[in-house]
């Protein structure tokens, strides 16, 4: 290969745009080749040109940017799993009251069972006394008469 | 800012900087440039389906606004405006690069900094630019030898 064949190669093969057959044949005409060695590292300093020059952006930019694009204190991507939490938290807490105010309402039934069972077992009693007293009336009736 | 925009703007805007600054040769343009091409894309981030679709969004975006610039000014009439944009060189700039890049075509200039600056294949530049791979190869190649010829003129 001419070393101006070579030449027209050297910044693809640089930059890794070269197919494999083309990479080996410049390498090794750069090996033996001076004049075209010197063209591939004027080539490949131009690279570093451009690094050297690169400069950082104005940090200006990136301050416009921020206040542009501010991120709400609540994010519109964090609504709805909090708003899920809150239902949740919401429902266990309703929950929680619910079972407490049957709990109580059994409580109070209960009581009042126990209560009108005592009221009902005293008028039995009552009963049973008045009972008691007629049969025993009755008999000392029966027994004056006879 | 969401995460997600920080990351694409630190990954990004060096390059996107950079290569406006190589296309115009001017720190304030280039600074507009960056701020407008990342607003541009932030705005529409939701329609994008990836990374890779966004980089080439965003460089295409970067070369075409530095291009439509550098034809407005070139529209201008005014001498004294064209001499006041001759001057404005990067601050921060020792070295010539900058113009020699100005003396290289537009159409040589844009695949010959996202060559060098964003790193891109000729492959993905061929994506950005629109245009043929081999159109890409033999503009990069043409400007590379240009830029040779110019310095070796500066030596």
């Amino acid at each position: 290969m001419k070393c101006t064949d070579i030449e027209s190669l050297l910044y693809d093969y640089i930059k890794n745009e070269l197919s494999p057959a083309r990479v080996s044949l410049v390498k090794r005409h750069i090996k033996e080749c001076r004049s075209c060695e010197r063209r591939y590292f004027e080539t490949k300093g131009l690279s570093t040109l451009f690094n050297a020059e690169s400069a950082a952006p104005p940090k200006k930019i990136l301050k416009n940017l921020r206040k542009k694009y501010k991120t709400p204190f609540f994010p519109a991507r964090l609504l709805r799993p909090a708003f899920t939490l809150m239902t949740v938290l919401m429902l266990a807490a309703g929950s929680f009251f619910a079972a407490n105010s049957i709990n109580k309402s059994k409580e109070l039934e209960l009581s009042s069972f126990l209560y009108d069972s005592y009221n009902i077992s005293v008028e039995y009693y009552h009963d049973e006394q008045t009972n008691t007293t007629r049969v025993a009336d009755f008999f000392e009736i029966a027994s004056t008469n006879y | 800012m969401e995460k997600r925009l920080e990351v694409i703007y630190k990954e990004n805007s060096r390059y996107v900087f950079n290569i406006a600054l190589g296309m115009l040769k001017n720190r304030d343009d280039a600074e507009d440039i960056t701020q407008n091409v990342f607003i541009k894309l932030f705005d529409s981030i939701n329609s994008f389906r990836g990374d890779a679709n966004i980089k080439t969004y965003l460089y295409r975006m970067t070369i075409n606004r530095c291009i439509d610039l550098i034809r407005q000014r070139k529209m201008q009439d005014n001498k004294m405006d064209r001499i006041a944009q001759k001057n404005s060189v990067p601050a921060d700039s020792g070295f010539i690069l900058w113009d020699l890049l100005d003396k290289l075509d537009i159409n040589h200039r844009a695949p010959l900094l996202l060559s060098e600056v964003g790193g891109f294949s000729y492959k993905e530049i061929s994506k950005i630019l629109e245009i043929k791979e081999g159109t890409v190869k033999s503009r990069v190649n043409r400007a590379i030898n240009r830029l040779k010829d110019l310095i070796d003129k500066e030596d």
